[in-house]
C-alpha cells in the first residue's frame, strides 16, 4: 500500500514539474506566434494588456496507449448487446476490440478506424471475429487506441432484455486508480433478478468480498480476464411493489484497477430493467448527490439513498423544473439515516406536487448529505406508465471539473428521439457552451448562462426542424440523423459545476438509454482574431469581426465558436474610428488616408490534464490586431471610348472620362497599374483625372487605376475601353424601284467588342471603297457612286443600294423570285464607325460589295477586322 | 329592268376596282413611266411653276449610301405636318421646291390644297424621290426662318400609303402606321404589301404589331417572312412556331436571305418563354440560325437560359461558343471569364475550360 502511494506521489511530482519546465517556454512560443506587439492608444494606457496566450494541447501528456473495458457484454436475460462507439478525437482513430470469456478466454477482434468525432452504432456480435461468434459464454471486453484519456469512449446497451426493454452499461478507464472499495444501493420490483457482474480487467487473479444490505457476504475469486455474476431474486411478498438491496464490494488495493463491475435489474415488473450503478466511495468529489431530467409525467419514480458510512447523516432532497427555471423548487423533508440504512424515499409530497405543477413534468435534483463525502450514495429510477420504459439516471455527486462536459451519442432515426438536459449544480450563475457535431458539419450554440439549479434543454428532433441557423449560419441538415452533442462549462466563475445527461428513447424498440459520460477536461478558449478587415475609403465603414475556436483540453478537438467578445482600440484614431468599445464586432470608420491598426484583447480559460481524472486551470487575457488601412476614394464612369483617334461627339460614348478623388490631400499621383498604354492620362497630379482611351479593352475592366494621395494608394479602379468592333447584320430587303430597277437596304447594328449594341444617340459612320469597280457583266456601263459618311441616329447602320439607270447595260430588273444570280459590277468597300470622313474612325467590316441585276449585297465579309 | 341592275353592277364593279388601282399603284414604289393604270392619272403641273424639272429619271444616277434605318416613330414625332399626297411638280430656281397635291392631311393644318416644300436635290433618299407623280405620306418640317416647309429627313422624305387612305381617330404613330398598314392590307401587288413591312418594322407600337401578325399570314412569302422577322425582332414569339419550323425545315425555295433575316431577329427575344424553342434552334445545322438563339439567350440574362448556353460551349461556331461563354459570365457577373472577341479568339479554350467546369459545379 505505501509503495502504490509512494508511486502516485512520484507521478504527481514528475508532471508538476514537466508543467512547470515545459509550459512557459511553449506560451512564449505561442505568444510570438501569435499576438502582435502594438502600440495602444494613448488615450487608453490601462489597455495595454498582453497575457500569454495558453497552448492549446500542447501541454497535455503526449499520447498513450489506453484501454476501456466493462466486465458483461452478454446477459442471459437480454436478446442481442450493441455497442455505441464515440470518438472525441479531431483525427482518426484505431480501436483494437478485445473480447473476454466468462472463463477468461482473450479473443482479438479487427481494429476498427473511428473517424473525428463520430458516433457508430453497432451490435457487439458484429465485432467478434466470425469464428468465435455463439461459440462461448462471454464476459467482458475492452476498447484499446492510442491517444489521452476518453479520447474514444463507448457504451454497451442489452438490448430485448426480458422481451423488450433495454439497459445501459458504462465503460470503465483502466489505470484511472480507482479504490478498493465500491458501493451501490437499488430498488427491485417484484419478480426482479440483480445481476451483478464483477470482471478482472487484468492478467492475475483477484479476489473481491461482496456485502450485502441482508448481511450476506461472500468471497469472490475472478481469475484473469474473467467475469463473475452474481445474481439476487427479489422477494416476491404480495404486499410490497419491491424492496431495497445494496452491496459493498472491496479488494484488495492492488486489485483495485483490475477490479470492475456493472449491475442490472432485469425482469421486473412493469417492464423494470434498468442498471446499477455502483459509486467509487473513496473518490467521492462532495457529499452531495444530483441528478438531471427525472422524469415525473406517467411515470412512477423511486429514489433510494444509503448511508455507506458509521455514523448518521442526513438527507435533504430538493427538485427543481428543468424548464430552467429554480423558482419554486419542491423541497422534501429531511431524511434521517443512520449507519449503513438504506431508504426508498417517499416521493408523495414530489408527486402530489407535479400533479398540479406542469413545470415539474421533469425535475432535477440535489440532495443535501450533511455526512462526508461519499457517505450517502443513492439510485432514481422512473417507470413510463404509458411507454413501459424505465428511465435509469445517475444520482451521483459532481465530481471532478470534468463532469461539467459531456460528448454524448444523439440519434433521431426511426422513432428514436434525443434530449440532452444540463443543470448548474452550483450555488450561482454559471455558463456553458454546447456544439452539436454531425458528420461533415457541425452546430454550435453559444454561451449559456444557467442561474443556480437551473436546467437548459436540447431536443433534438425540435433542433433540426426548426432549420433555424447558428451564429455561423449552419443548420443540421434534415437528412442528418445523429451524431455527437458536445457540450463544456465555459467561462463560468471558479467553484461552478455542471451535471448533463443525455437520454436517447426508442418506444418502438424499447430503448430508453441514457449517456452522461464526460468528457476528459473543460473546452479552452476562446483563442481567436479579429477577422482580417478589408481596407476602407474615408467616411465608409466596415464591420470588424470575431471569430474564435475552443479547444477540447485533451484531444485539441477545435470548435468554431464564430464571434466572441473583445475589447477593442485603435492606434490612430484620426485615420479610423470604432464603436462600440467592447463586443464582437466594432464598426469602423475611415476618417483620413493612412495606415493603423485596430485592437482586440479577450479572456480565455484553459484546462490541461494531467493524463488522467484532474485539470488544471489556468485563466488569462490575449490581444489580436489587425491593420486598417484607409485607401483614397475614387469615383467616376468606368468605361470610356476609343474610335482609333476620332470623336463623334456622342455624349452617351465619351472618349475622355473624368476621374476624381474625393479625398484632401496636399499630394495627388495618379497612375494606371494595368493596361496603361490603353489609356492616356492627364492631369495626374491633380485631384482630377482626365483619361482618354487609346486601345479597346481585351476584358471588361482590364485597365486599372489608383490615386496615390498622400502617400496612401487608393485600391483599383477599373475601366472598360470600349471600341466598336463589328457590325451585326439585322436584316437585307430588296425592293422594286421605278426608276433603277430595285432598292437593297442592308442594316447592321452596330457593336462593341463584346458583341454590346453601340450606346444610344447620334454616331458618325463612313465608308471606303477599297478596290476600283470591277465589271462582272460583259460590256457594263453601270455608274460607280463615290464613297462618303454619314450621321446615323441610333447604333445602326443601313446600306441603301439602288440599282441602275433602266437603259444602262445590263438593265437592271426588279427583284425576282428567287434572287438572280447575275452579277454586274463589285468593288471593295470598308465600314468605319467614329467619322464620317471616309477611312477615319474604327474600321469594324471589310466586305465585297456586289451588284447584282436584281438586287444588291455585302459578300466576303469579315467583321469584326482581325 | 334586269338589264338595267346587270349593267349597274357592273359599272359599279370596274369603278370599285379602278379606285383600288389608284389608291395602290400610286405608292412610293416608285412606278416606272409607262405605267397605263387608268386611274394613275398624271397631276397637272402648277402652271405658276416656270422652272419646272422634268423627270429626268434615266439620266440620273442610281444612289447608294450609309443612312440610318427607317423609323416611323421619329418621323412621326419630329414632323410638323405630315401630308398624303402626290407631287406635283419640282422647281429648282435658288432653292429646289416641290408642290405637293394634298390628298390627306395625317398631322398639322393645310389651308389649301397644295403646298410647296424646299428639298435637296442632291441628298440621297432611301424612299423617295423628289419628283413628279410620287405618291406617298410626306413628313415636312416647319422652317425655322422665312416660314415654309422643308423635307423633314432627306434620307427618308416620305413612305408609302395609299390614295384613299382612311385616318383613324388616334393621332401621332397609330395614325401613320394605320395609313401604312391599309397598304399591308389592302395593296393587291405584293411588292407594296413588302414596303409596307419594311416600314412597319420601324414603329415600335401594338398597332404595327398587330399589323405585323397579319403580314405573317400573307400569301406572299417575302411578306410572310419579313414580317415574322420584324415581330421576332420585336420580342413578339406569336410566331415564334412558324419561325422555329421554317428555320429547322426550310420550304423549297425559300430564299436564303429570309431565313437569315428570320435568325438574325431571333436576338430580339427577350421572353423567357421562348427558351425551350431557342434551345431547339441551337440544334440547327444553319450557323446563323444557332447564332441568333445564342444571342437571345445570352441577353435575356436570366439563369432559365443556362443550359442553353452551357450547351452552345460545344458549337462548331466560334462565334456561337463566344456568345455562350460572354452570356454566362454576364450571368454570374464574373467578368473575368466574360473577354473581349480578340482575347477570346487568342485564348478560347481557357475560356471554354473555365465555364465548362462551371457547368459541371452548378
Amino acid at each position: 500500500m505505501r509503495i502504490v502511494r509512494q508511486t502516485r506521489f512520484f507521478i504527481l511530482v514528475f508532471f508538476l514539474i514537466v508543467a512547470v519546465l515545459i509550459i512557459p517556454s511553449i506560451l512564449k512560443r505561442y505568444v510570438s506566434a501569435h499576438s502582435v506587439k502594438s502600440t495602444p492608444h494613448s488615450d487608453n494606457p490601462t489597455q495595454v494588456r498582453k497575457a500569454p496566450t495558453p497552448p492549446r494541447c500542447s501541454a497535455c501528456p503526449p499520447p498513450i496507449p489506453r484501454r476501456i473495458y466493462v466486465p458483461a457484454i452478454e446477459l442471459a436475460e437480454a436478446q442481442h448487446t450493441e455497442i455505441v462507439l464515440n470518438s472525441r478525437s479531431p483525427n482518426e482513430m484505431e480501436v483494437t476490440p478485445t473480447f473476454y470469456t466468462e472463463s477468461g478466454e482473450t479473443i482479438l477482434g479487427d481494429p476498427i478506424r473511428l473517424q473525428p468525432a463520430e458516433i457508430r452504432f453497432v451490435r457487439i456480435d458484429s465485432l467478434i471475429p466470425r469464428y468465435h461468434r455463439n461459440n462461448h459464454r462471454w464476459g467482458g471486453m475492452s476498447l484499446s487506441f492510442t491517444g489521452s484519456v476518453l479520447e474514444v469512449w463507448a457504451q454497451i446497451t442489452f438490448h430485448g432484455v426480458a422481451g423488450r426493454g433495454s439497459i445501459d452499461e458504462t465503460f470503465n478507464i483502466l489505470g484511472d486508480q480507482p479504490s478498493d472499495t465500491r458501493e451501490a444501493v437499488w430498488w427491485m420490483p417484484r419478480k426482479s433478478t440483480a445481476v451483478i457482474a464483477l470482471g478482472n480487467s487484468s492478467d492475475t487473479p483477484i479476489q473481491v468480498t461482496a456485502s450485502f444490505s441482508d448481511g450476506e457476504s461472500k468471497q469472490i475469486n475472478i481469475r484473469p480476464f474473467s467475469t463473475e455474476f452474481i445474481r439476487r431474486r427479489a422477494a416476491n411478498g404480495n404486499k410490497e411493489s419491491g424492496t431495497l438491496d445494496s452491496v459493498k464490494l472491496t479488494t484488495a488495493p492492488a486489485s483495485a484497477d483490475a477490479f470492475r463491475i456493472a449491475g442490472f435489474i432485469v425482469g421486473g415488473e412493469k417492464n423494470f430493467d434498468s442498471s446499477i450503478r455502483f459509486a467509487d466511495t473513496k473518490k467521492v468529489a462532495q457529499p452531495n448527490l444530483y441528478a438531471t431530467n427525472l422524469r415525473l409525467q406517467n411515470t412512477e419514480p423511486h429514489m433510494v439513498l444509503k448511508n455507506t458510512g458509521p455514523v448518521e447523516i442526513t438527507a435533504r432532497p430538493r427538485f427543481s423544473p428543468v424548464a430552467g427555471v429554480s423558482e419554486s423548487p419542491v423541497e422534501l423533508p429531511a431524511i434521517t439515516l443512520g449507519p449503513n440504512e438504506t431508504v426508498d424515499v417517499n416521493l408523495t409530497p414530489l408527486r402530489i406536487a407535479a400533479g398540479t405543477r406542469a413545470d415539474l413534468d421533469a425535475v432535477s435534483v440535489n440532495v443535501v448529505n450533511s455526512g462526508a463525502a461519499g457517505s450517502l450514495i443513492g439510485a432514481w429510477y422512473g417507470t413510463d406508465t404509458n411507454k413501459l420504459l424505465t428511465y435509469d439516471v445517475p444520482l451521483r455527486d459532481s465530481g471532478p471539473i470534468r463532469n461539467s462536459t459531456g460528448s454524448y451519442p444523439w440519434r433521431t432515426d426511426q422513432d428514436y428521439t434525443t434530449i440532452v438536459n444540463i443543470t448548474n449544480i452550483s450555488d450561482h450563475a454559471a455558463t456553458f457552451v454546447a456544439d452539436i457535431r454531425f458528420r461533415g458539419g457541425h452546430y454550435f450554440i453559444p454561451t449559456n448562462e444557467l442561474p443556480a439549479g437551473g436546467t437548459a434543454r436540447f431536443d433534438l428532433r425540435k433542433i433540426i426542424s426548426e432549420q433555424k441557423p447558428d451564429n455561423q449560419g449552419n443548420v443540421i441538415p434534415l437528412s442528418v440523423t445523429g451524431g455527437q452533442f458536445h457540450w463544456s462549462i465555459f467561462h463560468s466563475p471558479p467553484s461552478s459545476k455542471f451535471i448533463g445527461r443525455s437520454e436517447v428513447i426508442s418506444v418502438s424498440k424499447g430503448v430508453g438509454s441514457s449517456y452522461s459520460c464526460p468528457g476528459c477536461c473543460p473546452d479552452s478558449g476562446p483563442f481567436g482574431t479579429i477577422n482580417p478587415p478589408p481596407s476602407t475609403t474615408p467616411g465608409n465603414s466596415f464591420t470588424a469581426s470575431t471569430t474564435g475556436t475552443i479547444y477540447d483540453g485533451c484531444t485539441g478537438y477545435g470548435t468554431n465558436v464564430g464571434w466572441f467578445q473583445m475589447e477593442f482600440w485603435m492606434d490612430d484614431e484620426t485615420i479610423a474610428s470604432y464603436t462600440p468599445e467592447s463586443g464582437s464586432s466594432t464598426l469602423v470608420t475611415g476618417v483620413k488616408p493612412g495606415d493603423t491598426a485596430l485592437h482586440g484583447s479577450y479572456s480565455w480559460q484553459s484546462f490541461v490534464s494531467d493524463g488522467w481524472s484532474i485539470c488544471y486551470e489556468d485563466r488569462g487575457e490575449s490581444e489580436d490586431q489587425q491593420p486598417v488601412q484607409v485607401k483614397p476614394t475614387i469615383t467616376g464612369p468606368t468605361s470610356v471610348w476609343w474610335f482609333n483617334g476620332e470623336n463623334p461627339a456622342n455624349a452617351n460614348m465619351p472618349i475622355s472620362i473624368q476621374l476624381t478623388t474625393q479625398t484632401t490631400g496636399s499630394t495627388y499621383s495618379w497612375a494606371a497599374t494595368a493596361n496603361g498604354s490603353k489609356v492616356i492620362l492627364s492631369n495626374e497630379t491633380t485631384n482630377t483625372l482626365t483619361l482618354t482611351g487609346n486601345n479597346k479593352s481585351g476584358t471588361a475592366g482590364d485597365v486599372k487605376i489608383t490615386v496615390t494621395v498622400n502617400g496612401t494608394a487608393s485600391d483599383e479602379y477599373a475601366i472598360t475601353v470600349k471600341a466598336p468592333h463589328q457590325l451585326n447584320r439585322t436584316s437585307i430587303s430588296h425592293v422594286s424601284s421605278g426608276n433603277f430597277g430595285y432598292k437593297t437596304t442592308i442594316t447592321y447594328s452596330i457593336r462593341d467588342q463584346f458583341n454590346n449594341s453601340l450606346g444610344a444617340g447620334d454616331m458618325l459612320v463612313n465608308e471606303k471603297f477599297t478596290t476600283g469597280a470591277v465589271g462582272d457583266f460583259p460590256g457594263m456601263n453601270w455608274l460607280i457612286t463615290p464613297d462618303g459618311g454619314n450621321t446615323v441616329h441610333v447604333p445602326a447602320v443601313s446600306d441603301v443600294i439602288e440599282g441602275e439607270n433602266l437603259n444602262k447595260n445590263p438593265a437592271p430588273q426588279a427583284p425576282q423570285t428567287p434572287l438572280g444570280s447575275t452579277k454586274v459590277v463589285h468593288w471593295g468597300q470598308d465600314i468605319y464607325i467614329g467619322s464620317d470622313t471616309v477611312g477615319l474612325g474604327r474600321k469594324v467590316q471589310t466586305a465585297t460589295f456586289q451588284k447584282y441585276k436584281d438586287h444588291a449585297d455585302h459578300e466576303n465579309i469579315t467583321s469584326p477586322i482581325p | 329592268m334586269k338589264k338595267r341592275r346587270i349593267f349597274l353592277a357592273i359599272a359599279t364593279l370596274i369603278l370599285g376596282l379602278g379606285i383600288v388601282s389608284v389608291s395602290l399603284s400610286g405608292s412610293l414604289r416608285e412606278t416606272l413611266s409607262k405605267r397605263t393604270t387608268p386611274a394613275a392619272t398624271p397631276v397637272a403641273p402648277a402652271s405658276d411653276k416656270s422652272a419646272q424639272v422634268t423627270p429626268a429619271r434615266a439620266e440620273t444616277a442610281p444612289r447608294r449610301f450609309l443612312a440610318d434605318p427607317l423609323d416611323l416613330e421619329r418621323l412621326t414625332n419630329n414632323a410638323d405636318l405630315i401630308i398624303i399626297g402626290r407631287i406635283n411638280a419640282t422647281s429648282n430656281g435658288g432653292r429646289a421646291t416641290a408642290t405637293l397635291a394634298i390628298d390627306k392631311v395625317v398631322k398639322g393644318e393645310a389651308e389649301t390644297q397644295t403646298i410647296d416644300f424646299q428639298f435637296s436635290p442632291n441628298a440621297p433618299s432611301a424612299t423617295a424621290r423628289i419628283q413628279p407623280e410620287v405618291f406617298g405620306m410626306f413628313f415636312l418640317k416647319r422652317n425655322e426662318a422665312g416660314g415654309g416647309y422643308r423635307i423633314l429627313d432627306p434620307t427618308y422624305p416620305a413612305v408609302i400609303a395609299p390614295a384613299n387612305a382612311v385616318l383613324s381617330k388616334e393621332g401621332g404613330l397609330e395614325r401613320t402606321v394605320n395609313v401604312v398598314g391599309q397598304v399591308l392590307l389592302t395593296a393587291r401587288t405584293a411588292a407594296d404589301r413588302q414596303v409596307a413591312v419594311i416600314v412597319l418594322s420601324s414603329a415600335r407600337n401594338a398597332r404595327a404589331t398587330e399589323l405585323l401578325r397579319q403580314g405573317a399570314t400573307d400569301s406572299d412569302s417575302v411578306v410572310k417572312m419579313q414580317s415574322i422577322s420584324a415581330l421576332l425582332n420585336r420580342n413578339d414569339i406569336e410566331t415564334l412556331s412558324i419561325a422555329e419550323k421554317t428555320l429547322l425545315n426550310p420550304p423549297a425555295r425559300t430564299e436564303p436571305y429570309l431565313l437569315d433575316n428570320i435568325s438574325a431577329a431571333l436576338e430580339g427575344i427577350k421572353d423567357p418563354q421562348a427558351i425551350p424553342a431557342l434551345q431547339r434552334l441551337l440544334r440547327s445545322s444553319n450557323e446563323r440560325t444557332r447564332l441568333g438563339a445564342i444571342m437571345a439567350l445570352r441577353q435575356m440574362h436570366v439563369m432559365d437560359a443556362v443550359d442553353g448556353l452551357v450547351i452552345a460551349l460545344g458549337d462548331h461556331s466560334r462565334e456561337v461558343r463566344y456568345e455562350s461563354v460572354i452570356g454566362l459570365s454576364e450571368l454570374t457577373r464574373q467578368n473575368e471569364w466574360g473577354p473581349a472577341i480578340g482575347s477570346f479568339e487568342k485564348d478560347e479554350q481557357k475560356y471554354l475550360d473555365h465555364w465548362k467546369e462551371w457547368a459541371r459545379n452548378r
